[in-house]
């Protein structure tokens, strides 16, 4: 008999360690504070350094936690309190509401159709909007409707209409609803489980990039963040793919990508994001494949490009595509009022000089920062989680029975997460099976 | 991933020949430095020209000793602080800079003094007392008798002698500052057979770093500009009264002149007693102002880089221009005792001024900095405010 594991945190990390072990025949609660898993991965839209349709690889893995009867996936769930021993874990969990019976829903879609209330989609990094009653995207795990109570009219009346209505405000999807799925009446729940081991992979958030005024994301519209570009490059993007600027919504002739923005700089966070450079590489290679006469300029310090077929990567943006690699550390950026085009200010370090430069379009390779559940593990002083020993024990905590994976653990990408996550699920299922290792052949030694 | 066991960044500061007097110097932060161009392109001096501060840097980092002496760059920054603000490393750059400045100064001076008192507070501290306790020596031996009834500086120290004083502390002073500045011309020019530009077509620069002390005026804070171009003139005005007064007693006598110029109640006198007044008021106003910014630290600059070359300086001319002003009072006043004393410590500190600081220490820089953005024009570099001819670019090194 074994005894079940959490994994917490539905990304590419999450979902691998989950279909590990469920594999392995240990039972897995999976658990992800937002309505759908995929995590990161999800946004993006192509991978380094093949250039693989990121979703492609992704959404094959999510559809398989729901094919596996050993998995339940808790979501909309974050972890509140974790007590206990590697064996014999308590943990606290809270899952807020839903407001939609998700026994009842088939992910119809009906109601997202009706409801009247917009507001700027996350999904989309707020580049386009979705309803109050939404799913969160096309290819979401599950596929269910859930009401964002802040956005609702009825959950969350605006004070000008609540004086003047005399009963429960719109309630539109409630009526449409096929399936009468909706429930207004959900309250927040608190979940207990017992567990053998814990996984965290819990990923990472973004550094707001408003911390460096010096760029003037927020304040200059044409300005981008990593993740946005993703979604604007993306097919099911909120553009369908068509990169355009915030500011008239035109084709952009000179993008430029300037790296370590709030990374490898002791203001803000010493280490370096680590996926920024080939992220960078890809996301210019995909502009020029979306519009060939684009320019593309990638402004870097150091161009890290550590992993199998990175540099020739690369080397292909260089050559075959014709990108531009400038090597110095941009130190601000003014917008042009009238064009709001965005001239960045740099040494060229190549020729030693101090250079400005125009560009359409800035996208910010902006730091990831570790987003730590509250659990009872060492963390570093930059705020990931702390391990065992890096070399040799590279997925443990510093407490027993908890691993950890993927981005919360230290910078890293796709691949290594996933590595990670099957290497964690391997030590957690011999927790979970208590140890049961068959007898070797001949009680073991060596062959006289 | 830092944290366990990756130490956080740790500086590796070896001891080479450049990057050890470096150290010694204060520019202890060398190889934090990954040399991403921040504080050239923060630089308010900067424009597109030679004024890679990041590539003076990087010299230091490989030890290329020819590169730095031949480079003027240390002596382009006003040390504003934006810089060490914007630096991702917290490398303190304008610290750097300072650092190569001082190692540029003790490498120009030929007599190897420099070196001494530029790394050493010891050093330094010494060489100020035994030429301080030298010069009342000097002036002990020399001294006339003290007039007790009424002020008469001319018995106490006939102004012959403080001549002969003032002329040979001011050749020996010359000599060695004109010698630093022709080792520097020689370390800029050394690669260089044709100068791109001749020296009266450069002059116009000279005259602009020197009399209006650009580029300074660039930088985010105008107060240090206008605290330079006061003490600058300050000093300026004494020199010529200085010279005015050697030319009525030496070159041309005329002792009628000179007296009434001692004497204040003539209309010649008063003139030159407010002459000397807002003279000392300029350097006075200039030094105090410095100290309130560096205790103050409202420049980022001030609160890492302020070096025992720095309050030794603002001792010395504080001292000075404190006696020299006790003198005046003195002497109005008609306190003859109060008056030879401060006559004879105001002349004991002259050499610690000009055997000191001019030729070795904080001082030179007014000096070699207009001369040696000179000579980097002569050589061709674009440099901030020169007029460039077409098609005369520096390029790189």
């Amino acid at each position: 008999m074994s005894k079940p594991v959490l994994v917490l945190g539905g990304g590419i990390a999450g979902i691998q360690a989950a279909l590990d072990l469920a594999e392995q025949g240990v039972d897995v609660y999976l658990v992800d504070k937002l309505p759908s898993v995929g995590g990161k991965m999800a946004q993006l839209d192509k991978t380094f350094p093949t250039l693989d349709c990121a979703s492609c690889i992704l959404t094959p893995k999510m559809a398989a936690l729901l094919r596996y009867p050993n998995i339940k996936l808790i979501m909309c769930s974050e972890v509140q309190e974790v007590s206990g021993s590697a064996g014999n874990f308590l943990v606290r969990i809270l899952r807020r509401p839903t407001y939609v019976n998700w026994d009842l829903c088939n992910g119809c879609g009906t109601c997202v159709e009706k409801c009247p209330k917009k507001v700027p989609d996350e999904f989309n990094m707020g580049l386009s909007m979705r309803k109050a009653i939404h799913i969160m995207f096309p290819q979401a795990v599950p596929r269910k409707a859930l009401i964002d109570e802040k956005a609702c009219i009825r959950l969350n009346p605006p004070p000008e209409l609540k004086e003047k209505a005399k009963g429960p405000l719109c309630g539109i999807c409630e009526r449409v609803c096929p399936a009468k799925a909706v429930d207004f009446s959900q309250k927040p729940e608190t979940i207990e489980l017992n567990v053998a081991a814990i996984i965290i992979a819990t990923g990472m958030e973004l550094y707001d990039p408003r911390n460096i005024p010096e760029y003037g994301y927020g304040k200059y519209q044409n300005v981008f963040t990593h993740l946005e570009f993703e979604r604007l490059v993306s097919a099911t993007g909120p553009t369908q793919g068509e990169i355009v600027r915030r500011s008239d919504g035109r084709h952009p002739k000179r993008i430029a990508w300037i790296q370590c923005v709030g990374s490898r700089d002791v203001r803000f966070n010493s280490y370096c994001s680590a996926f920024c450079c080939m992220a960078a590489t890809k996301e210019a290679i995909l502009a020029k494949e979306h519009m060939p006469d684009v320019e593309c300029t990638i402004y870097y310090m150091d161009i890290r490009a550590f992993g199998k077929g990175f540099n020739e990567f690369v080397n292909r943006a260089k050559k075959e595509f014709g990108i531009k690699y400038v090597r110095g550390k941009v130190v601000k950026i003014d917008e042009n009022p009238s064009t709001k085009n965005l001239v960045v200010t740099y040494e060229d370090t190549a020729s030693s000089y101090m250079k400005k430069e125009e560009h359409d379009m800035v996208v910010l390779a902006v730091a990831i920062r570790p987003s730590c559940p509250p659990i009872p593990v060492d963390l570093t002083a930059d705020g990931f989680v702390k391990l065992r020993d890096p070399y040799l024990d590279p997925v443990s905590t510093t407490k027993d029975g908890i691993f950890v994976v993927g981005v919360v653990a230290g910078a890293k990408d796709i691949p290594d997460s996933v590595t990670e996550a099957s290497a964690a699920a391997a030590r957690a299922a011999l927790i979970a099976k208590g140890y049961e290792v068959p007898v070797a052949v001949d009680g073991g030694g060596y062959l006289a | 991933m830092s944290g366990g066991i990756f130490p956080p960044t740790v500086p590796v500061i070896k001891g080479g020949k450049v990057t050890g007097s470096l150290k010694k110097l204060g520019g202890g932060d060398l190889f934090i430095c990954y040399q991403c161009g921040s504080c050239t392109a923060i630089c308010p001096v900067s424009e597109e020209l030679d004024t890679s501060f990041r590539k003076a840097i990087r010299y230091a980092q490989l030890e290329l000793e020819d590169r730095l002496l031949s480079d003027p760059l240390p002596w382009l920054c006003y040390y504003c602080g934006e810089c060490t603000k914007t630096c991702p490393r917290d490398a303190k750059p304008s610290r750097i800079m300072d650092s190569l400045r001082r190692y540029l100064i003790s490498k120009y001076d030929w007599t190897h003094v420099a070196g001494l008192v530029q790394s050493s507070k010891l050093y330094l501290t010494l060489a100020n007392i035994v030429l301080f306790v030298l010069g009342l020596l000097f002036i002990y031996l020399i001294h006339g008798p003290m007039n007790q009834e009424k002020v008469d500086l001319s018995g106490f120290l006939p102004p012959s002698k403080v001549e002969l004083m003032g002329i040979s502390v001011g050749i020996v002073s010359l000599a060695i500052i004109l010698g630093g500045l022709y080792r520097s011309y020689r370390f800029i020019m050394h690669d260089i057979t044709n100068p791109a530009r001749g020296p009266l077509s450069s002059l116009p620069t000279l005259a602009k770093y020197l009399l209006l002390q650009f580029p300074m005026n660039r930088c985010e804070n105008k107060r240090r500009w206008i605290d330079h171009l006061l003490i600058f003139y300050g000093f300026l005005l004494l020199g010529m009264m200085t010279l005015t007064l050697f030319i009525v007693l030496t070159v041309a006598p005329n002792p009628e002149v000179f007296a009434s110029l001692r004497n204040p109640s003539t209309p010649l006198g008063s003139a030159w007693l407010l002459l000397g007044a807002v003279a000392s008021a300029m350097i006075l106003y200039s030094i105090i102002s410095s100290i309130v910014n560096r205790l103050r630290g409202k420049d980022i600059y001030y609160i890492t880089a302020t070096t025992h070359t720095d309050i030794a300086f603002i001792i010395v001319v504080l001292l000075i221009t404190l006696t020299g002003i006790f003198v005046l009072a003195f002497r109005l006043l008609n306190q003859p005792i109060l008056t030879y004393y401060s006559y004879a410590i105001h002349l004991a500190l002259q050499p610690l001024l000009f055997l000191i600081e001019l030729p070795f220490s904080k001082f030179s820089h007014f000096i070699y900095r207009p001369f040696i953005a000179y000579f980097a024009l002569m050589k061709g570099m674009r440099i901030p405010n020169a007029v460039l001819k077409r098609g005369m670019g520096g390029g790189l090194l």
